[in-house]
């Protein structure tokens, strides 16, 4: 290393405990021990390290997202907190107990079910685009949203700002100002927008998933809700309007669902 | 105290802890404010759901940062450019003021200063300078070589401080 090389590693490399495992801020330390200029050089790069810290620090960040924090933890507390109750021993074993008895039933207690003839038949037997349901079951189950929010406005601005069209056919309880997070998603090439609401009576949460209509030009979708059961304890229902195929997912179940969409 | 009480309380306390650091962060990566009140929010609320999973919880701090650089990698997809070492820079003698200049910054000014910087030494010189962290905890948040961070420190703090001169020039 020449002097020149020396006075740039010393100037710049960065301050503290650190720096000793740097090879180079090493061996330009070792120069600098026979050489004033290049001692100077160093205290004045750990000076203005000191320097911009202490001034980084005098730029408080706004208090405005911790309430806002402080209010969606308040509204989720339950949920945020379920998954701790699971940590104690003496639930965990129950709870294997419970899954080792119920799948021990299952196996050997419930007959094998014939068809029933009173079975509504399902929107996947029935409609030929099925793997759009598939491809929707795939989302629901997967979903994480990226953008949340509980600003009805600030959901539509995102959707808007990643080129999809916010929805505008909600069922009659419920409107974007119950929405608390949202993302674009893809299917096929295909843009999907999803939109993940509290019930307006607070009790569960509702995800609608909204696809541009033409691009399923044959996909034959009900102009009203049609309902049917779903993975888990879930239930789903679809419609269409003008320009979208809405799916949407209830987590807790056909009759929260029904109660929604008034049917 | 209740598990329940515990658990909220564990959670304000690093809220508090870490609030200021993380926001600073993600204001410094997205230039935005809106952006980093996002992206700071979000980064609790996967804590909330996730961070029990953590085993060493000593690791908390590095497990927000991580969390909410990969958010903001996730939401702004964008590869990392680093221009080469400018000779001219290297050869600049710099202002020996520097340090007083930099006392005289008002806060924001210094965090917008460490924006203009190039993206790929914004991100490790933000961690430097506002949490102090150590390269292999910064190589962590940042999943890049510890060698890749030593040397874009210090490419990152020469630009800060030939941006900083040419500021106190005009």
């Amino acid at each position: 290393m020449n002097t020149s090389e020396a006075r740039y590693v010393l100037s710049n490399s960065p301050s503290g405990a650190d720096a000793s495992t740097d090879p180079q801020l090493r061996e330009a330390m070792e120069m600098a021990a026979s050489d004033p200029e290049l001692q100077n050089i160093r205290e004045a790069s750990v000076a203005f390290d000191d320097a911009f810290r202490e001034a980084l620090t005098r730029c408080p960040a706004p208090q405005a997202p911790v309430d806002a924090l402080a209010r969606e933890m308040a509204a989720h507390a339950p949920a945020a907190n379920r998954s701790l109750a699971w940590l104690h021993p003496t639930a965990f074993a129950a709870a294997a107990v419970l899954i080792l008895f119920l799948a021990l039933t299952f196996t050997f207690w419930t007959p094998p079910e014939a068809p029933s003839s009173t079975t509504p038949a399902t929107l996947a037997s029935t409609l030929p685009a099925a793997p759009l349901l598939k491809a929707t079951e795939e989302l629901y189950l997967n979903m994480k949203p990226a953008f949340r929010s509980r600003e009805g406005a600030r959901i539509a601005e995102y959707l808007r700002s990643h080129d999809v069209l916010v929805p505008t056919s909600f069922p009659r309880t419920l409107s974007l100002d119950h929405g608390i997070a949202c993302d674009v998603l893809d299917v096929n090439g295909n843009r999907v927008s999803l939109i993940c609401f509290e019930t307006p009576d607070g009790s569960g949460k509702v995800h609608l998933f909204s696809f541009t209509r033409e691009d399923f030009p044959d996909f034959p979708v009900p102009e009203s809700p049609w309902m049917e059961p779903s993975v888990r304890s879930s239930a789903r229902a679809i419609w269409a309007d003008q320009h979208s195929i809405h799916v949407l997912y209830s987590d807790d179940g056909e009759k929260n669902l029904r109660q929604l969409l008034d049917i | 105290m209740s598990r329940k009480d515990q658990s909220t309380a564990d959670f304000a306390n690093l809220v508090k802890e870490h609030y200021e650091g993380l926001y600073k962060f993600a204001w410094s990566l997205s230039k935005n404010e809106e952006d980093a009140a996002d992206l700071t929010q979000n980064t609790f609320l996967t804590w909330a759901r996730k961070g029990h999973t953590l085993r060493d919880q000593a690791k908390a701090k590095s497990w927000l940062f991580t969390t909410l650089y990969r958010e903001f990698l996730r939401q702004y997809r964008r590869g990392q450019k680093v221009s080469p070492m400018d000779q001219e820079l290297m050869e600049t003698r710099e202002d020996p003021d520097l340090p007083h200049t930099a006392r005289k910054l008002e806060g924001r000014e210094a965090l917008e200063a460490l924006q203009s910087l190039e993206e790929a030494y914004r991100e490790p010189l933000t961690l430097f300078y506002l949490e102090d962290m150590a390269y292999k905890d910064i190589a962590e948040v940042l999943d890049i070589p510890i060698g890749t961070v030593m040397s874009r420190l210090s490419r990152g703090k020469a630009q800060l401080k030939s941006i900083l001169t040419e500021k106190k020039k005009k």
